[in-house]
Formats: C-alpha cells, sequence, structure tokens
C-alpha cells in the first residue's frame, strides 16, 4: 500500500505548493486546511486529481480540535 | 496524489514579483499588451523613475526591512510601518497607504545625480527588481522555518528534505 505521505514545495518566489501523495478520496482536503494553518498562506489555487474520487479513506490526517493527530 | 494546492504566503501580496514598470527594452517575459496579470504595465526610462511612486507587492515590514539591510541599504528613517532607505545616490521610502497589515508596500524613490557614484552600475530599477528577488527569497526562508517548527509541534514525521538546483525546497511528511 502507498504510503499516505504530503509534500510542501517551497519556491524561491514565495509561492508554496502543496500536494497530498497516497491519499483516496475527500480526506485529502483536511490536509488543505493543515497546510494553511503550517505555513500562514492563504490558498490561491487547488486542484482535485482522479484520486479524490477514488473510494475514500476512513483515516483522519488533521483534527482542529486536537493537539496531535489520532488515526482511526 | 489526490489534490495539489498553490499558496502565497501572507507577506507576499502575490506570487508574481513584478513591478509595474517595465525600463528601457527588457521586457519581462510574459508581458503581452503592455499587461501581465491584472497589472498594467508602463515603460519607462531610468531617468524618469526619480520622484515616481509605485505600488509592490511587498507585505511584511521585518522582512523588508531585513531584505534591505542584507541587500547594502543604509536605513535613514523608520516611522510605523514607513521605511526610508538608500543605497548610492538611490533614495527609497517604503510606506502603506494604510495602517492595514495586509496592504502592500509603496515605494517612492528619489535618485540623487548630483552625487558622485561609486558602481556605475548602480542603477534604481535594478535595486528595485534586486528587492524584490531577495524579499521572495526571505519569503521562502521564513516559510520553511516557520513549517518545520509549527510540524515539529504537531509532532508529525518529515521523511526527507531536498534542495533542488533551482533552489526549490521540498519537505515530505508522513501522515501515516
Amino acid at each position: 500500500m502507498a504510503k499516505k505521505q504530503l509534500k510542501i514545495k517551497l519556491l524561491p518566489n514565495g509561492e508554496i505548493k502543496m500536494e497530498t501523495v497516497g491519499i483516496k478520496g475527500k480526506k485529502c482536503l483536511d490536509c488543505v486546511k493543515l497546510m494553511e494553518i503550517l505555513a500562514d498562506a492563504k490558498v490561491e489555487k487547488q486542484e482535485l486529481t482522479k484520486e479524490y474520487y477514488e473510494q475514500e479513506d476512513t483515516q483522519t490526517y488533521y483534527n482542529e480540535t486536537k493537539q496531535n493527530i489520532k488515526f482511526n | 496524489m489526490s489534490v495539489t494546492i498553490t499558496l502565497t504566503p501572507y507577506s507576499l501580496l502575490s506570487s508574481v514579483i513584478l513591478l509595474p514598470f517595465y525600463v528601457g527594452k527588457d521586457i519581462a517575459d510574459g508581458i503581452k499588451d503592455n499587461n501581465i496579470g491584472t497589472k498594467k504595465l508602463i515603460h519607462i526610462d531610468e531617468q524618469e523613475l526619480s520622484g515616481k511612486e509605485f505600488e509592490t507587492n511587498l507585505v511584511d515590514r521585518d522582512t523588508l526591512v531585513k531584505t534591505l539591510l542584507e541587500h547594502g541599504c543604509i536605513i535613514e528613517k523608520e516611522v510605523g510601518n514607513s521605511v526610508k532607505c538608500s543605497l548610492e545616490n538611490i533614495q527609497l521610502e517604503f510606506y502603506k497607504k494604510n495602517n492595514d497589515a495586509k496592504t502592500p508596500y509603496s515605494v517612492k524613490i528619489e535618485i540623487n545625480n548630483e552625487l558622485t557614484v561609486i558602481d556605475t552600475d548602480n542603477k534604481a530599477s535594478e535595486l528595485l527588481n534586486d528587492i524584490h528577488n531577495e524579499y521572495s527569497i526571505n519569503t521562502q526562508e521564513a516559510s520553511y522555518n516557520k513549517i518545520k517548527e509549527r510540524l515539529e509541534e504537531k509532532n508529525m514525521q518529515i521523511e526527507s528534505e531536498e534542495v533542488f538546483d533551482d533552489d526549490t525546497i521540498v519537505i515530505t511528511v508522513n501522515l501515516d
């Protein structure tokens, strides 16, 4: 099974790009909010790929009410 | 991947580092019909820059001051958000049109042609472009430090870090 990861790219023009790897379904959108908080940045563009439309993962990757990441 | 997002740090108005003018025949790539994005570009000669004021996409005061000092500018005055500095015979005054922290800086340029300049290649347009480029690199550094610190606070494991030839930094974080 593919590793579930977040790839954060910091470009020299100041821009930040983030992509999720190995996460299927809408759960990947948890990472969008996480990224805004990690980087003090605003989302300019969002692209959903075919994995987004595949069967959803059941794990929770980020929960605003909890200090640490908890997994089901 | 399932989602790709592009973000701009709050210290930058937009990630397109561009002043609203171009000097001489040097036209940046992507300019069509004197427009790039939503900005209208104007053609201006180097000599005409003195006395002119332009809006920049620089937002953060601390990053701006750091950038100016690293470039060798002498900070002459700082009042609130305003920063006045000089390099050789070029004086720049950065100011915000209102007190909103998210308002980008405007810059006023003064060139003293009566001063003897040691580096005759030092031009106001190049100085401004250099400041914009170096500000964005400082923004990258600040983002890197902030992200690493917050990942550690959240006990998130960093799998790897890479720096590429184009100075892009990639941090891979495990979510498992």
